[in-house]
């Protein structure tokens, strides 16, 4: 089977996969769980979803080193703005 | 007297018929089209990670908020994360057609991409309806302004993608896609990082309690 007709086939299995896990994350919704455990579970899911999209369909894991380096400056401030947002949590540690 | 620089002519058919493939290819074939789009969506995840985590905050320090994400109609949500699902499939069909040249394909699955995205903006224009019927509005309380804002940046990203396929698909049906085919992946993987954007907006907005 060429290369090709290989791809063909994974693009079906990965919007089969991500049509169960958009399904699965909104039945998560009528489960009665914590409402914490509740976030941690739909944005788990999420993160498979885009992982999945961003490696399948973006075709990021076979991208040259240099569409990495370009991601460095987005991904830390990103990394710097989800620390902030869990200090700044009302219910977590406060920094000011 | 002026100075006068002489350029080389450059005629009407090398103005209009550039594509990838006349670009040097850099490091692991990486071509300057793409490298462009990815700098386009390194500055989006810039955009939107503001935006995301912002939201989050205000979720947290506001728990009420779960409450007024009850008001979205979760069946227009969903229905639409299906809608868009499916176009961005129909994208990466459509780039895989280019590939083996199949033009009539290549036709049918841009059009089909096209169709879902149309039908998920007019979900989306039927959700806005609605709920300015039921009094919510931007300026409501900071939920919906989040709301509003959110999903009308991600609308618009919707609206620059569609036009973008409206034109390659113009081209595909006149048949002369061959000089610009490379554009059709281009296109899917700014289609792919809509999706993207969508996978988490979704949840957060409609599922987060």
């Amino acid at each position: 089977m060429s290369t090709k007709s290989n791809t063909a086939v994974s693009h079906e299995l990965i919007y089969i996969l991500l049509a169960i896990l958009a399904l699965l994350s909104i039945a998560t919704t009528f489960l009665s769980i914590s409402p914490d455990l509740n976030n941690w579970f739909i944005f788990g899911i999420a993160a498979i979803m885009a992982t999945l999209v961003a490696i399948q369909y973006m075709g990021l894991k076979s991208e040259s080193l240099l569409v990495y380096a370009f991601f460095i400056v987005p991904i830390i401030l990103f990394a710097i703005l989800v620390v902030l947002t869990f200090l700044a949590n009302p219910n977590g540690p406060r920094i000011f | 007297m002026n100075p006068t620089i002489s350029l080389p002519a450059l005629d009407e058919k090398h103005l209009f018929q550039a594509n990838d493939e006349e670009y040097s290819p850099g490091p692991e074939g990486l071509t300057a089209g793409r490298l462009g789009i990815w700098i386009l969506i390194s500055s989006e995840i810039v955009i939107f990670a503001g935006l995301l985590g912002s939201y989050i905050l205000f979720h947290w320090a506001h728990p009420e908020w779960a409450e007024e994400s009850r008001h979205l109609n979760l069946m227009a949500g969903g229905f639409n994360t299906v809608l868009l699902l499916s176009s961005n499939f129909f994208m990466m069909k459509a780039s895989a057609a280019v590939d083996k040249g199949l033009n009539e394909k290549v036709k049918q699955f841009l059009a089909l991409t096209l169709v879902l995205g149309t039908a998920f903006l007019a979900v989306k224009g039927f959700e806005y309806t609605m709920e300015f019927r039921h009094g919510e509005f931007p300026s409501t309380n900071n939920f919906w302004s989040f709301y509003f804002l959110l999903t009308g940046i991600h609308g618009l990203h919707i609206l620059g993608g569609l036009t973008a396929i409206s034109l390659l698909w113009n081209r595909a049906r006149k048949g002369t896609l061959a000089s610009t085919q490379g554009r059709v992946a281009l296109t899917g993987l700014y289609w792919s990082f809509v999706e993207l954007v969508w996978i988490f907006l979704f949840p957060m907005l409609y599922l987060m309690k």
